[in-house]
């Protein structure tokens, strides 16, 4: 079936974008962890300790960083997910595909994989 | 959704498709409960005994800001009375508005304004305490009122706030919030102080997943619902093709 060219590199722009986005703020929220349950520390901003500053795990007195890379990663996963479905529908790939792009935004690293050969796959198919 | 999109529908391979969504969908929705059951669980409820009396001075530095959590506990003061004292108007106690008699305490030379009672018409000269040999009080420490506009007027005073008082009284040093007495002084009723309620933090970042979860939960059916729209066009499609 035929895709619709203008669709699909639309909706690869939106993809690629998403997927750095996702995907940097997914490292960030690594890091986080690794802070968190490696080090235990939180990541605390305009504390008594300075302006970023790592504390205790649950000793933030001032704005908790650390909670809100985990609440903005969950929502740019959801914008991230649109954007999947969006560019998955366009270029009407099989049904497993599509948790295959879903994956990158939770597994750090992935989506910078996907992103290029995403990139590579659409390019090639609406030459 | 047309009369073709109902039909590819009720497929058994769609039907199939469908019921395996609504696991999924309700595995996603299971998930929200849970987030949600782990906001309330973890929501730190703040646990201050505020009923057994304390001395004020232990929980408050003159000139520092009061502490959340120590609103509303029953402290104890000791101190003498000065001959200071202020009407707060617009106070209502039930169903009666009227006024407090707010009168200055020195505590260790700092001001802690008391509120000593609420009645009508209060004439402050009536009060005029003349002992000034230390005295014990019993009561609640109560918050500064906030000033905002519209609280503070040129007339009357209708908040009891340190910052407002300490200009009033000439006051060197003074604490921040104020007591309100627990037995007050004839004609003057006591003022109803509560003890405070526990204060419930709910874990917001579960509240955000659970909502998430939520989200999922709906993008799955919409998924569904799209795979049967393009099992349509597919189909549609083909149909033109074959009869070109």
């Amino acid at each position: 079936m035929a895709i619709d060219r203008n669709r699909a590199l639309r909706a690869e722009k939106n993809y690629r974008i998403a997927a750095y986005v996702t995907g940097g703020m997914l490292l960030l929220l690594t890091l986080e962890m690794i802070l968190k349950y490696g080090g235990g520390v939180e990541i605390e901003a305009g504390g008594p300790a300075g302006l970023i500053a790592l504390v205790p795990v649950d000793t933030v007195s001032a704005i908790n960083v650390s909670t809100g890379i985990l609440i903005v990663h969950g929502w740019l996963y959801v914008v991230y997910l649109l954007a999947c479905f969006q560019l998955w529908t366009a270029m009407r790939w099989p049904l497993f595909w599509f948790p295959l792009l879903a994956a990158g935004g939770v597994v750090p690293f992935l989506s910078f994989f996907t992103e290029s050969r995403v990139r590579r796959i659409v390019e090639e198919s609406t030459r | 959704m047309n009369a073709a999109w109902w039909r590819v529908a009720r497929q058994p391979r769609w039907l199939a498709g469908l019921a395996a969504i609504l696991v999924l969908a309700g595995g996603f929705a299971f998930l929200a409960q849970w987030q949600i059951g782990r906001a309330v669980a973890e929501a730190t409820i703040e646990t201050v005994d505020s009923e057994t009396p304390v001395d004020v001075t232990t929980l408050l530095e003159p000139m520092t800001p009061q502490t959340l959590t120590d609103g509303g506990r029953r402290v104890t003061v000791t101190g003498t009375w000065t001959q200071q004292s202020t009407i707060v108007f617009e106070r209502t106690q039930g169903d009666t508005t009227g006024e407090w008699l707010v009168r200055n305490f020195m505590v260790n030379g700092s001001c802690l304004p008391i509120a000593v009672g609420f009645g009508t018409a209060i004439d402050p000269t009536e009060f005029i305490v003349i002992d000034d040999s230390p005295s014990t009080l019993a009561g609640r420490l109560v918050p500064s009122d906030d000033i905002i506009a519209g609280n503070v007027q040129s007339d009357r005073r209708i908040i009891v706030a340190a910052a407002d008082l300490i200009n009033e009284w000439q006051c060197e040093s003074m604490y921040d919030g104020y007591v309100i007495l627990a037995e007050s002084v004839s004609p003057l009723t006591a003022i109803s102080a509560p003890p405070p309620v526990p204060q419930a933090v709910l874990n917001w970042l579960n509240i955000f997943y659970a909502i998430e979860w939520i989200a999922f939960a709906v993008f799955a059916l919409y998924f569904w619902f799209r795979l049967v729209k393009d099992a349509v066009e597919r189909e549609t499609e083909a149909a033109g093709e074959a009869q070109p």
